[in-house]
């Protein structure tokens, strides 16, 4: 096996410890434009990294699709000779028992063939084309099925099967002049996770809703996060300013404030890399050690970071599973799946809309600034709330907040529940700033 | 099997057009952290693509040695023929070109000893460090060398080598419980000359330690100017991708049918530019091996082209532009930019600075993106000055912005003569493409700020 070559050839280069990270894939995807297939594509790839060690020297290696290990496991070795020392590296991580999760690989999601694939994901495409005003309906399906697998010189051996789908959708509609667009998209580690017809129909029924577009002045609202405005938001919390690394570099504004009260107390911040079919899920992390559930913020205090084998060594702590990598570089920090608790605070999802005039946000693709926790963002997908009821489409609307004023802020937590791309939650009103170019 | 023998092969499938691409790939990734060096990294990775087309509809298959070309040729030619049963014919009629370019640089860095490359980061290291207050210091250091071949059906037989290489610096600076931080790079084709003697950790540093004293913006409409880094994400991403021929072909840009059209004010002109050497956007053949060439796509404020690959640029009925690129041979190729900027015009910042009543002068770009159907986009800018009678009078924080394109074209009502680029990394479709923003200093009459 590669992982094995590899690690024997970092050894007998002169490593004193070795390990190899190997990751075999096989993704089938289906590229739609226009509304029709435009693409079908099927890829099989085999990745291996290698972190060859010598005392505290480090030396890392990969290869894309090689046909044997010994030459990448002595490339690492040869790279640790050549690289200073590094004072806090402790040591390659230590074996830890794994316990497995069976509910990461779907043998349906696996067993997909392309005719299956297209003929799901057109159904999408057909259900984003609720009038015809929807114009053009693009998107793409991905379906991959991976074995990944981590094995050192220091005992870890750890291999698993995993499957997963990301499936998008983006309508873009027209009425004479005024133009409008439209998304939508599911991710999970099962087939049945995506639900073709409800996919396309947010992404028709978007592109539709945003033809009738307004814009506002700079006004201090009530503001609405549906799910999708949250995943480049509260998973940020977790997997950037909590992340071990940039805590302890001093790059993150929790840098220090463990213990301080950060959130409104109603409100607790959990990292869960174990819940299952959820595509942050694994029973190990990119080193083999096992993931675990880490309360970030409890009771709106600020409790843990989130660390990888280095940087726990570094502060003498258990690392929380939390490494992450492709097999091109060597591991980072990253969350796997961040949900916000808060029962005290959650409503039904329309009574967040109660308030006499808000905004409602879909979709942002904006982060906080990781030294200052300060937002400035766009809200890309927003609707207008009058009076309790959603309104006009809403363009050019900027947003502008602390994110610890978000937590702060933040009076009610929706049912409406949903997870992607590494979130799990419904939707939370806070009150901020907005700015557009006035009405 | 070899590459002539996949297309012969395709041919025989059935397909109607058949392209075979061979890539290796070596990469080394240096990266330091206060000193320390974290990651001392090098790879290789090879590939051989195959793209087939039966009657309109696209396959795509890998082989990851030569030894199962067969097979990827016969998965992709399947793979077209289930793709046709929904798509709508394509008329092969395409150019095809034959050639091969190599760059070298003057001191290869795929032959420089590690120790040397490492020596290059420390250095950066240090200026960073000589910086009071300055408390992290990060610098990266990537170089690669791509070997590609493409060959077609239509007798395209293109060979490329070009090394590229990129320095970066990422630095955070503290006081009084308030942290900021600067990120700098320089990168471009060729080998360490590119980025020896540069200062940028230091430039960085030096802004880090500048921002601890800004405020956040005032949220709202301001008149504006925006700097060559910010001025150039703009383009890009508010206009360029609303110029690719796949959007436009479409329907989904909101340029779709205003080829001849006024989309500017006329003191911009847009130029895309593969071929500029040097810059970390050049490549003479594109993925699909076509040539590549200089063209504008707004000239003094009409929209006079668009990028297109193969397919595309049939489909407007105009020459393809050069401008089908993969992140890498597990992709197909889609249009990209290359080397995007808007045409240097003739006034200076101070002229720009000086006319200025009241407003905001943004720099440094963090990244953007564009919605072209809606024709919606948001920048985010490192930092910026108020600007209040012609001065710079108080530093703000990062800062949003966001407009629509073509307002923000219309309200371009100054462009500089200070023509610079930047290097930077596209993505779109998960593909991440080495590109080169750039542009003069702009003056903007109304842009709407995210500030709090």
């Amino acid at each position: 096996m590669l992982r094995e070559e590899a690690v024997k050839a970092a050894l007998s280069s002169g490593a004193e410890e070795a390990e190899a990270f190997e990751l075999f894939t096989r993704e089938i995807s289906i590229h739609v434009e226009k509304g029709k297939v435009k693409t079908a594509s099927s890829v099989r790839m085999v990745g291996l990294g290698v972190r060859a060690a010598m005392g505290k020297k480090l030396g890392f290696a990969f290869a894309t699709n090689p046909t044997s290990g010994v030459e990448v496991g002595r490339e690492a070795a040869e790279n640790s000779k050549a690289a200073p020392e590094d004072p806090d590296f402790g040591g390659l991580p230590d074996a830890r028992k794994v316990d497995y999760l069976s509910e990461l690989m779907d043998p349906k999601l696996r067993d997909l063939d392309l005719n299956e694939a297209a003929d799901l994901f057109l159904a999408a495409v057909e259900s984003a084309r609720l009038s015809d005003k929807v114009i053009s309906v693009s998107g793409k399906l991905e379906v991959s099925f991976s074995k990944v697998a981590v094995f050192s010189s220091k005992g870890v051996d750890a291999l698993e099967e995993r499957t997963y789908l990301i499936a998008y959708i983006e309508a873009a509609s027209k009425d004479g002049d005024r133009r409008g667009s439209g998304f939508g998209f599911a991710d999970g580690r099962r087939l049945d996770m995506f639900d073709p017809e409800k996919v396309g129909r947010e992404a028709g029924d978007l592109a539709i809703r945003t033809l009738d577009a307004t814009t506002i002045g700079v006004e201090e609202l009530p503001v609405v996060f549906q799910p999708k405005a949250q995943f480049t938001l509260i998973p940020f919390l977790v997997g950037q300013a909590a992340n071990a690394e940039n805590l302890q570099y001093g790059r993150s504004f929790l840098t220090n404030r463990i213990g301080d009260q950060i959130a409104r107390e109603e409100v607790s911040i959990v990292d869960d890399g174990r819940i299952p079919w959820l595509p942050g899920s694994s029973s190990f992390d990119a080193e083999g050690i096992p993931t675990g559930r880490t309360y970030v913020i409890e009771n709106g205090v600020f409790k843990s970071p989130i660390h990888n084998w280095y940087t726990a060594m570094k502060e003498g702590v258990e690392s929380t599973g939390n490494a992450s990598r492709d097999h091109t570089r060597p591991p980072a920090i990253s969350s796997h799946t961040v949900s916000i608790e808060a029962p005290s605070l959650q409503m039904k999802k329309d009574e967040l809309l109660d308030v006499k005039r808000g905004v409602l946000v879909v979709y942002t693709m904006d982060t906080p600034n990781l030294s200052t926790g300060e937002f400035s963002g766009m809200a890309e997908t927003a609707f207008l709330i009058e009076s309790g009821e959603v309104t006009k489409s809403l363009r050019q609307t900027s947003m502008g907040f602390r994110i610890e004023d978000f937590l702060k802020t933040m009076d009610a937590v929706g049912d409406d529940v949903e997870t992607l791309m590494g979130f799990k939650g419904g939707s939370v009103r806070v009150k901020i700033k907005v700015a557009g170019p006035g009405a | 099997m070899d590459l002539e023998d996949a297309v012969s092969l395709g041919l025989d499938e059935g397909a109607d057009f058949i392209e075979v691409r061979e890539e290796r790939t070596y990469m080394t990734m240096i990266r330091m952290i206060d000193g320390v060096v974290r990651e001392l990294n090098r790879g290789r990775e090879f590939r051989i693509s195959v793209r087939a087309l039966y009657r309109g509809g696209w396959g795509f298959g890998i082989a990851n040695s030569p030894n199962e070309i067969a097979d990827a040729v016969k998965d992709a030619v399947s793979l077209a023929k289930l793709s046709s049963r929904w798509a709508e014919p394509i008329e092969v009629n395409w150019p095809s070109f034959k050639g091969s370019y190599e760059v070298k640089g003057r001191k290869p860095a795929w032959q420089i000893p590690i120790e040397e490359k490492i020596g290059i980061v420390e250095e950066q290291d240090r200026l960073a460090k000589s910086v009071e207050k300055v408390t992290n210091r990060n610098i990266m250091m990537g170089d690669t060398l791509r070997e590609t071949r493409v060959i077609n059906s239509l007798g395209t037989d293109i060979r490329q080598t070009l090394p590229r290489i990129r320095l970066a610096a990422y630095i955070f600076a503290h006081e009084a419980g308030v942290t900021e931080s600067a990120f700098e790079s320089r990168g471009g084709i060729g080998g360490l000359e590119v980025v020896e003697g540069t200062g940028i950790a230091e430039e960085a540093a030096k802004r880090a330690v500048e921002a601890l004293s800004a405020k956040p913006a005032p949220p709202g409409p301001h008149p504006a100017i925006l700097d060559p880094k910010l001025a150039g994400v703009f383009i890009h991403e508010a206009f360029g991708h609303a110029a690719e021929g796949d959007a436009v072909v479409n329907n989904e840009s909101i340029l779709t049918g205003k080829l001849g059209e006024k989309v500017g004010s006329e003191v911009v002109s847009v130029v895309d530019d593969p071929t500029i050497e040097g810059l970390y956007g050049f490549y003479r053949y594109d993925d699909e091996g076509t040539e590549s060439r200089r063209k504008y796509i707004v000239k003094e404020g009409i929209l006079s082209g668009y990028m297109t690959n193969l397919e595309t640029a049939s489909k407007l009925g105009i020459e393809p532009t050069g401008n089908a690129r993969s992140m890498d041979y597990s992709n197909p190729p889609i249009v990209r930019m290359s080397n995007t900027f808007i045409d240097r015009g003739d006034w200076t910042f101070e002229e720009m600075l000086s006319d200025m009543k009241r407003g905001i002068y943004a720099f440094g770009s963090l990244y953007g993106y564009t919605d072209p159907a809606k024709g919606q986009f948001m920048f985010k800018a490192e930092g910026g000055w108020l600007i209040e009678n012609g001065e710079l009078k108080q530093r703000l924080r990062e800062v949003a912005i966001t407009g629509m394109t073509l307002e923000v074209l219309n309200n371009m009502d100054a462009v500089g003569k200070d023509l610079s680029h930047d290097p930077g990394m596209c993505g779109k479709m998960g593909q991440w493409v080495p590109v080169t923003t750039g542009a003069p200093h702009v003056r903007v009459s109304r842009l709407v700020f995210g500030g709090r």
